[in-house]
């Protein structure tokens, strides 16, 4: 990245007066995204990830740290110099913020308006981005008329209207069903591989990120706590919240619901061992399980499994209870990259009745 | 009821049209101004200047906290100093002016306050300017409140304006005081009530329908 970088981000420091106090919402953020990437910003409500979207167009201005755009050092211009940066990033909004007494048409229209295209231009611009956001019959209609999947692509195509080299996502499908989320993160990632552009979405939402994003930052109390390509974040996150983010997309196992007494935090005698074991890296297609079963000689009792694609990678994650020795069986899976935690402990014999 | 009567009935009516006419127009365009200053100077606002907009708050909130009785008088040198005389339908409508005006821009900086703050963030991010966003975004968006604020000044216009016959200003209060009240003619009196009360419904109806028409929902 260096000079290529499309955004960068130098020491961002922001504080608010929240109503229990100061609030630190970014505390020493530096971040470089590149040209042509999803980016995706996620962690809870609170966490700065709003402020740090809103500091790449200075609509949050920080207090500290300077903010490159284009090479271009936002944080050092004039309001009207500033305004004219800003027509090259669009953003999009979890709750649309389009105009309610304009039509379609015109909501599309308003950034050329607002940069002085005439009428002709102006139509010769919004007519091809209806189609592509594939709402060309809707130009007429008030937003009040559209479903939210169809308002958002309205957001969309006026946030393209000024052909931004960058595109903003606020929890763009945050207020959306899953199914038009499913849609509207197609839509982007179509966008971005067809015009080039440079995606920032935040969200509170692993799947979005995990659907598009390219690499992803966690954010926790205004600080970045763990940054890497979506697939390394989501298979090997290392700091705690990211690891609970991106167990969030597993199947949940209540592990003392479903062995009720019998489960145990510690080791115990003659008793059997809970697994999971992530499947990625190379061999994350191998035939591990029955491997493990014929070498090692233990019996292995699956209680969960999915598999899964990201960024186009298989992943896979298997929870099970073994019974036999545990050592070897570790050592061996970690031998062939395979991501092993020991989840607990079950008395007595292997469960027969599952 | 006589012919002469319906006559002054009608001259009335023509008065306070012309009075309330005249002092809503003003208000309409004085009042949009200062209810945006008030709306843009606060501390989270457009142009933000906290002084400015203290300083002009106090001045509407002591206009509206005066009796428009009391303003008629209190403000009579400004009255002639604007209309030439204190006396008259043509001076009464400088202090339903001066009255309708703060009244009024309070209604307007309600209405853009209204205004989905995302909608100015949105703008915003488009890069523009703040002039921009008050044209093309928050006046627009706010028509329909306008509309509707502007049918409330009328209204309560209407009703000032029967105080006008303290200044000698005519209209269909004044007639309803004198004949009415004075000379104990309670004909006078319902047919001035009932004009009344047709105007205020005309009004009414006129601006929820122009409210709806706007919404374009």
């Amino acid at each position: 990245m260096g000079e290529s970088a499309m955004i960068k981000l130098d020491a961002l420091g922001k504080r608010f007066h929240g109503p229990s106090g100061l609030v630190t919402a970014l505390d020493d953020v530096s971040l470089e995204i590149a040209e042509g990437e999803i980016f995706g910003v996620i962690g809870r409500s609170g966490a700065g990830k709003s402020t740090l979207l809103r500091a790449i167009n200075l609509l949050e201005r920080p207090d500290q740290g300077r903010v490159f755009v284009g090479g271009v050092d936002l944080t050092g211009l004039r309001s009207d110099a500033l305004r004219l940066e800003r027509r090259r990033v669009g953003m999009i909004f979890q709750h649309f913020n389009l105009l309610a007494r304009r039509s379609v048409y015109d909501n599309v229209a308003l950034p050329l308006e607002l940069a002085g295209l005439t009428r002709r231009e102006i139509r010769d611009r919004v007519r091809p981005l209806l189609e592509l956001v594939e709402l060309a019959d809707k130009a007429d209609q008030v937003p009040a008329k559209l479903s939210g999947g169809q308002k958002q692509r309205v957001g969309i195509a006026r946030a393209l209207a000024a052909e931004p080299r960058i595109l903003l996502s606020d929890e763009a499908t945050s207020a959306l069903d899953p199914q038009t989320t499913r849609s509207i993160l197609g839509l982007l990632k179509d966008i971005n591989q067809r015009l080039g552009l440079t995606i920032v979405l935040i969200t509170h939402e692993m799947s979005v990120v995990r659907e598009i994003c390219d690499r992803v930052a966690v954010m926790d109390a205004g600080r970045i706590v763990e940054l890497g390509s979506t697939f390394d974040v989501l298979t090997r996150p290392t700091h705690p919240l990211a690891r609970e983010i991106a167990r969030g997309l597993e199947p949940e196992l209540k592990l003392d619901h479903l062995f009720g007494e019998r489960f145990s935090e510690v080791p115990v005698l003659g008793g059997t061992t809970l697994l999971r074991i992530a499947f990625s890296g190379p061999h994350a297609e191998a035939p591990v399980i029955s491997d493990l079963v014929r070498r090692f000689n233990v019996d292995l009792n699956i209680l969960s499994g999915t598999i899964d694609h990201i960024q186009d990678r298989p992943y896979g994650v298997m929870k099970v209870e073994l019974a036999g020795s545990v050592e070897p069986v570790v050592a061996h899976l970690k031998s062939l990259e395979l991501g092993v935690e020991v989840l607990g402990y079950v008395r007595s014999a292997l469960r027969t009745a599952l | 009821m006589s012919e002469a009567l319906l006559e002054q009935l009608f001259d009335s009516l023509t008065d306070t049209l012309l009075m309330v006419g005249t002092a809503s127009l003003v208000a309409l365009l004085l009042g949009t101004g200062l209810g945006v200053v008030l709306f843009a100077t606060t501390e989270r606002g457009l142009w933000r200047q906290p002084a400015v907009s203290r300083g002009l708050g106090a001045v509407v909130n002591a206009t509206r906290s005066t009796p428009f009785i009391i303003l008629m008088v209190a403000i009579i040198p400004f009255t002639r100093l604007i209309a030439g005389t204190s006396i008259g339908t043509g001076a009464a409508i400088v202090p339903l002016a001066v009255a309708a005006v703060p009244f009024f821009a309070r209604l307007v900086e309600a209405a853009l306050r209204e205004v989905d703050r995302g909608l100015i963030e949105a703008a915003q991010a488009m890069g523009a300017t703040p002039r921009q966003i008050l044209w093309k975004v928050l006046l627009p968006e706010a028509l329909p409140s306008l509309a509707r604020g502007l049918t409330l000044t009328i209204i309560s216009l209407i009703g000032y304006s029967a105080m006008a016959g303290a200044v000698g200003g005519g209209g269909l209060g004044d007639l309803g005081i004198r004949y009415g009240y004075q000379r104990f003619n309670p004909t006078v009196m319902l047919a001035v009530v009932a004009v009344l009360i047709i105007l205020v419904q005309l009004v009414q109806s006129l601006g929820d329908f122009a409210a709806r028409r706007l919404q374009k929902k």
